[in-house]
């Protein structure tokens, strides 16, 4: 079920009532109508693949018990997990894709091997909840969390449906905790959860659906335009998907809310930042921490035990470090996005870029202490975030293109003289709905999601107004849906 | 929590008012409303679909309105005719497309296909009488979609989506018969069969201008041969059966589809360009003076 659809909306309150009133007391209730909505709505999408969601969350609730109660053999289970988890991720996701790229690897030695690709559907969410059975045995065996006895709480944790099909890749020692007790219903919470979904929408119904009609006619045709052109589609791409993505997690996190759960961020207005360090702890932040703390810090910490010595040919280690570290991480958050080279380097540009920030940061530093330019200084704050922004626009045309062969062929295309030429297509009422969402999440900037309004400050029929304003909008603007962008990963 | 779902109901209960509240006034405007006072100075009307649109120039007629729309189906002439006949008492003329193309069940497929359906939920939602129509398949959530769309936001005085005009174009393209071919008899690369909806749609149209003493002309455009060559031969035998039929009946139809004309009159395999159009309207004209 896709939460543009009627079926969702209906879903929800139907769900929403049976939770509160029928189950409001009992929390092995709240938590049976949880699952069973949430086993409801994966298998709207195909019920066929609702087995093996089950499989994957039965192996990590009997896994973590056998981590959890085992000390000695704790190893073997936890190596046993991991590989379920990410041989079912890597089987459905990459199989063609490491196949095809060993084939074509082959045949560059002029044989070939008759390995053939196969007929693969993937299932949908399959990145998600593999990656949260990941977390829950890996945090039992760091000793952050207990195994959970319960069966119905685990199978909930790894499939609750606002967050099943594209995230926030929730931490079980953050979800557990609030499954395993009983919930209230808080008539803030739920207004704010309204407001969220209502923004969530908004975003993605009049911002990115509406965008993306251009951007998919620019990306298609990128040979017929000019170089002004292909840069505003990579503009618009750049806030499709960010409008399209944020949209469904305002919806994800909001929905939760109305259940008295609270879910991990998963954006924090990343287009304002600073620097790409600063961008990716604002943007897709479950994913990235994720990574961070299952990638990164053991894959540094590994070889900040293997490396001795303090400099390596000229770089210090601490560097070094970091580099490597880096390149593992994005490659595999590239990767992560789609079986598509286009997704690696669009990673690896990242972590590139990343790599730049940390070693200029103190050189830097010394250099605006020496010409007398604070770090607060306003120009010099939207210079930086105006180049962080054109970096991160950029690496997206890599992101979207369909081949890097084509993503260069893009690039190329903007880099030309008729960069400076009049666009071809001007949205203007697109732009002008544009502007007001940017607006907004900036004057917003501050809070939880840019519908968190201070009572004091707004007096209700002015909020009524816009939440009215915002619907009428959204009734004037639906029919364009394409499919949330994160769905395919 | 009775706070919320009272505050909830209450937000809904609004807004459904603001909804009926605009629904009322728009549906007001429909009613009330002459669609187009122009249309009052005219008493030919051109009808049909983006080939009568293109072939015939409404100000080479002494006094014509061309108000077709393109991918238009009978039932839909049938709707507008009917809602513009009722305000208009100085049409005494229509002038119907009518091809092969107009009685193949492709036509029926408008009101579910999504890559019509919206198009023609826009258009129609004022004149509809979706209700009559039994045997074909109809996308209701997007209908109502359109409906709460055009008539729940904010009032709106014009409704008239379902009036079109002529429509001219230079370019000159023949070579694109098999794609037309396929869109007009084909679905999923099967022979689309006969629309028995179109076929009494049309009678209705012609039974309906007869009633409100209008004379009815059938006329059928030019078509490039190749295109004529490659029409399913189910197609041609109906649709001369059918003129046939209508001819016996003292209806006046102008079959020209494989009139000689030159390839640089075309559009392209089944449409004239603005030169075939002019050189087409004369004809028409010097045969409804010879006919009448």
């Amino acid at each position: 079920m896709s939460f543009i659809s009627i079926q969702f909306i209906l879903f929800v309150p139907i769900v929403f009532l049976l939770y509160w009133f029928a189950a409001g007391s009992n929390v092995k209730l709240q938590n049976i109508v949880l699952l069973f909505a949430s086993y409801v709505f994966y298998a709207w999408w195909d019920y066929k693949f609702l087995f093996l969601l089950f499989f994957v969350s039965f192996c990590n609730y009997l896994i973590g018990i056998r981590i959890g109660s085992n000390k000695r053999k704790k190893n073997i289970w936890l190596v046993l997990g991991l590989c379920i988890n990410i041989t079912t991720l890597v089987f459905f996701k990459y199989y063609n894709f490491f196949i095809e790229s060993f084939n074509d690897l082959i045949s560059l030695t002029g044989y070939s091997v008759p390995v053939k690709t196969l007929n693969i559907i993937l299932p949908l969410g399959i990145s998600f909840y593999t990656f949260i059975g990941i977390s829950y045995i890996a945090d039992i065996y760091k000793g952050k969390m207990r195994a959970e006895k319960n069966i119905i709480n685990v199978l909930l944790t790894l499939s609750f449906f606002p967050i099943i099909l594209a995230g926030p890749i929730q931490r079980p020692f953050n979800l557990l905790p609030q499954i395993k007790k009983l919930r209230i219903f808080h008539y803030s919470r739920a207004v704010d959860g309204m407001r969220q979904i209502l923004w969530g929408f908004f975003a993605k119904i009049v911002i990115a659906d509406n965008l993306g009609i251009t951007v998919d006619k620019i990306f298609s045709g990128y040979h017929d335009y000019s170089g002004s052109m292909l840069f505003l589609g990579a503009v618009f791409f750049t806030i499709q998907i960010y409008a399209d993505f944020s949209g469904y997690s305002n919806i994800a996190i909001g929905t939760a809310k109305l259940f008295d759960i609270e879910l991990m961020r998963n954006f924090a207005y990343p287009y304002f930042s600073r620097n790409i360090s600063d961008f990716w702890k604002r943007w897709h932040i479950s994913l990235t921490t994720w990574f961070r703390d299952y990638v990164f810090l053991p894959v540094s910490f590994f070889l900040s035990r293997k490396i001795r010595k303090e400099k390596i040919i000229f770089i210090k280690t601490n560097l070094l470090i970091y580099i490597l570290g880096s390149a593992v991480t994005w490659f595999l958050t590239g990767l992560w996005h789609g079986a598509n080279y286009t997704f690696i380097v669009w990673g690896m540009f990242h972590g590139c870029f990343l790599v730049f920030y940390q070693w200029q940061r103190k050189p830097r530093k010394r250099l605006l202490k020496k010409i007398n330019i604070k770090y607060n200084n306003i120009l010099l704050k939207s210079v930086d975030t105006g180049l962080t922004l054109i970096v991160v626009t950029l690496t997206w045309i890599f992101f979207r293109a369909e081949s890097l062969h084509k993503a260069i062929r893009y690039i190329d295309g903007i880099f030309s003289i008729s960069l400076f030429s009049i666009p071809e297509i001007f949205p203007t009422k697109i732009l002008l709905l544009v502007f007001i969402f940017t607006l907004t999440e900036w004057l917003q900037r501050d809070k939880q999601h840019a519908l968190q309004f201070d009572k004091v400050a707004l007096p209700k029929v002015v909020r009524w107004a816009v939440y009215y304003g915002i619907i009428i909008l959204l009734i004037k603007f639906c029919g364009n849906q394409q499919e949330f962008i994160y769905l395919q990963f | 929590m009775k706070q919320f779902v009272s505050k909830f109901i209450l937000f809904v209960f609004l807004f459904l008012l603001y909804m009926g509240g605009n629904y009322i006034v728009n549906l007001h405007y429909i009613n009330s409303n002459i669609p187009e006072e122009k249309l009052n100075d005219y008493n030919t009307l051109i009808m049909g679909d983006s080939h009568p649109q293109m072939a015939l120039n409404p100000s080479l007629f002494d006094s014509a309105y061309n108000m077709c729309q393109d991918a238009e189906p009978y039932f839909v002439t049938y709707w507008k005719l009917k809602k513009l006949l009722t305000q208009y008492k100085t049409i005494d003329t229509v002038l119907l497309g009518f091809s092969f193309h107009n009685i193949s069940a492709f036509n029926d497929k408008k009101l579910n296909d999504r890559i019509w359906s919206t198009e023609m939920f826009k258009r129609i939602y004022p004149i509809e009488e979706l209700k009559t129509l039994k045997n074909i398949k109809i996308d209701w959530l997007e209908y109502y979609t359109i409906m709460i769309k055009k008539m729940c936001l904010y009032p709106v005085k014009n409704h008239t989506y379902y009036i079109g005009e002529y429509k001219k174009s230079q370019m000159n393209n023949v070579s694109d018969y098999d794609i037309s071919i396929k869109r007009h008899y084909y679905y999923n690369d099967r022979n689309v069969g006969i629309s028995a909806v179109a076929i009494d749609f049309l009678k209705s149209i012609i039974a309906l201008c007869k009633k409100n003493h209008i004379m009815i002309g059938l006329v059928t455009t030019p078509l490039h041969e190749e295109y004529i060559k490659r029409i399913p031969a189910n197609f041609k035998r109906e649709f001369l059966q059918l003129k046939h039929e209508l001819k016996n009946n003292d209806l006046l139809v102008l079959d020209y589809s494989s009139i000689a004309l030159d390839d640089s009159v075309y559009l392209n395999s089944d449409h004239l360009n603005e030169s075939g159009a002019k050189k087409f309207t004369k004809i028409v004209i010097d045969s409804l003076q010879h006919h009448l």
